[in-house]
């Protein structure tokens, strides 16, 4: 069962982030992302840790991408307008790409599998309980030191979106 | 960690200082303050309000105190000499310079790490900044193109930085630095982490702009506000620096077979492409940018000696005397162009007519940069190249020398046009000398003539 799932919701990541890159239209590849998301999500819960699925969900999928749509309807971009036609560049990212990827899966898709020790491994490390816990204990100065971040990209993002005068209003 | 809870309650409280509308009080305040966190940084137990037996994930060892009081030092520096730019009235001071203060957090998490959650915090604290940063001027086109540029692309280098931290983690089952280093190099050679080790150090040279990952480091120091490119090519390339050094030079160098040869022809491209391409440009900001990838070419020879007591002075020195002829230069140049935005090479012919004390001072910047004897930048250079030449890098050492020849090449060209062009000065006029910038010149001169002052003040921290 475990198994079916997995390949069931491998199979949806990888094709849906390939429609995110393929699709023309750009709310379809939001769309997609979406769905990537999602199958990530399945991921996380099938690796028992169902904090991190939810936020995931919440947090990528809900409040993320809805701004993405945001951002694109307001552009309102159309086909025609995106810088699709350099084929260079398209063929030298796609080959980079390629070759990365090659060697990546040429390296760790045969190499040998290592196994956690059952008898040591906690299943229960990955619930919000146990996160907390370190999240609290262990790791408090880099938690509180991310609040730093959030308020300096806040600040930030007031700054740049503030309405200046002479300015219209949307 | 002192330093760092009273920065972020310092930035806190300009932002609330903003009420006040007065960019004046605004700047004071951060820069009494920026001096307050240097004075309890060297001289304050760090450990103060740390509970007993908390691992904050941060070490303040003398390394990292010393790199962060370069940081404080010179923000205060670079927040005293945007007096013109904080008091226009499209800029939010207040805003403005609490974002500065929390990148300055950021930055000093990135001198003292000692677990990859500090340091990915510490890269993010002081990216997502400086993408706001970078945009702040919001009427000019290049501004707006240098924030979406840097944030494209600095999200992108994040990736991999955490891409090679996941695979470090799965190679070895450990995020602790200093775990990872303990392990012999022979327990931990896989695939695996060969490949982490290699993304993250894409990575980290992506953030110190070394070539072939420098494409982002010149439009964004064109389009940029002068304040914050000072601010970018100074402090964010110390910080940076400062996490390479204790990456790679201080937790990782006895795995140093798995790096060396990277960090080697990073080092030999810095110098090449840095070198050259600053030689074709127009714009002096652009040429500052090329140059800037060179003199990150000059600093990784340091991490590639491998010699923890020789390199740590060196690089404090380098770092030292370039941040110094950069704010002396720049002090002079925001005197001259309060417009802020670019400035053109032939945009300086004549200005010596105008502004002589000026150009004196700008002359000193740039021979230092460019590593003439009697100013601090010909002892930087030294000290990268002594100990090069007793590990036996000859062909580095050639590259580097050769180099710093085109180096001499390009930095004089913005000094002849300053003092022997027969042209009308284009300069939109000079105003009183501004006394950092003096200061500054009078230390690159100082320490051109008595580099031991540094060491021997270096020796007191």
């Amino acid at each position: 069962m475990v198994q079916n799932l997995f390949y069931f919701f491998s199979f949806l990541a990888v094709l849906s982030a390939l429609m995110v890159i393929i699709s023309k239209n750009p709310i379809h590849s939001v769309l997609y992302l979406i769905l990537t998301f999602f199958t990530l999500s399945g991921h996380y819960i099938l690796l028992n840790a169902q904090f991190i699925s939810i936020v995931n969900l919440i947090v990528y999928a809900g409040a993320i991408m809805v701004l993405f749509l945001f951002t694109i309807m307001f552009l309102n971009l159309k086909d025609d307008e995106f810088v699709g036609s350099r084929i260079w560049y398209n063929l030298g990212s796609v080959f980079i790409v390629l070759v990365l990827a090659g060697l990546l899966v040429s390296k760790f898709a045969f190499a040998p599998v290592t196994v956690a020790d059952e008898a040591s491994m906690d299943s229960q490390i990955g619930m919000v309980e146990n996160l907390g816990q370190t999240l609290f204990s262990r790791f408090l100065v880099p938690f509180e030191l991310v609040s730093v971040l959030f308020l300096s990209a806040m600040v930030g993002a007031v700054m740049l979106g503030r309405r200046e005068k002479g300015e219209k209003n949307f | 960690m002192l330093t760092i809870t009273l920065l972020s309650l310092l930035g806190l409280f300009i932002l609330f200082l903003g009420f006040s509308g007065k960019p004046g009080l605004n700047r004071a305040v951060a820069v009494s303050g920026l001096f307050l966190a240097l004075i309890v940084l060297i001289m304050g137990n760090q450990n103060l309000l740390i509970p007993d037996g908390l691992d904050t994930q941060l070490n303040f060892d003398s390394t990292a105190v010393r790199f962060s009081s370069l940081l404080i030092l010179f923000t205060a520096c670079i927040m005293l000499l945007g007096k013109k730019f904080f008091a226009r009235e499209d800029i939010q001071s207040a805003e403005f310079l609490s974002v500065m203060v929390f990148s300055l957090v950021g930055a000093i998490m990135l001198t003292s790490f000692t677990h990859m959650i500090t340091l990915f915090v510490g890269l993010e604290t002081l990216g997502i900044s400086l993408y706001v940063l970078a945009g702040t001027d919001k009427k000019s086109a290049g501004s707006n193109e240098a924030a979406l540029k840097y944030l494209l692309l600095g999200a992108f280098a994040t990736c991999l930085v955490l891409f090679g931290m996941a695979m470090l983690y799965g190679a070895t089952g450990q995020l602790d630095f200093t775990a990872i280093a303990s392990l012999s190099s022979i327990a931990v050679d896989s695939d695996l982490f060969r490949a982490g080790i290699f993304f993250m150090l894409v990575g980290v040279l992506f953030k110190v702009s070394a070539a072939p990952f420098h494409f982002w480091s010149p439009d964004v120091y064109e389009g940029s506000p002068n304040v914050v490119m000072l601010y970018m090519s100074v402090v964010v390339k110390i910080a940076s620096f400062a996490a390479l050094y204790r990456i790679f030079g201080i937790y990782f160098q006895p795995l140093s077979h798995f790096w060396w040869d990277v960090v080697y022809y990073a080092c030999v491209a810095s110098l090449l492409v840095g070198n050259l391409l600053a030689l074709v440009q127009k714009s002096l900001k652009r040429q500052m940018a090329f140059s800037s990838i060179s003199h990150t070419g000059y600093l990784l020879m340091a991490i590639l000696v491998l010699n923890k007591t020789g390199q740590e002075g060196g690089i404090f020195f380098y770092l030292f005397g370039y941040g110094l002829a950069l704010i002396a230069a720049f002090s002079i140049l925001m005197a001259w162009f309060p417009s802020g935005d670019n400035i053109w090479l032939k945009d300086l012919k004549g200005a010596a007519k105008v502004d002589q004390g000026g150009a004196i001072v700008l002359t000193i910047a740039f021979l230092s940069m460019a590593g003439i004897p009697l100013t601090g930048g010909f002892f930087a250079k030294l000290y990268m190249f002594t100990p090069a030449m007793g590990q036996g890098l000859y062909q580095l050492l050639v590259v580097g020398i050769l180099s710093s020849l085109i180096g001499a090449a390009y930095y004089l060209k913005p000094i002849m046009n300053v003092w022997f062009s027969s042209e009308a000065p284009a300069i939109e006029g000079a105003e009183k000398i501004k006394l950092v910038g003096v200061l500054a010149a009078a230390i690159i001169l100082l320490t051109g003539l008595f580099p031991d002052v540094i060491f021997a003040v270096l020796s007191l921290i």
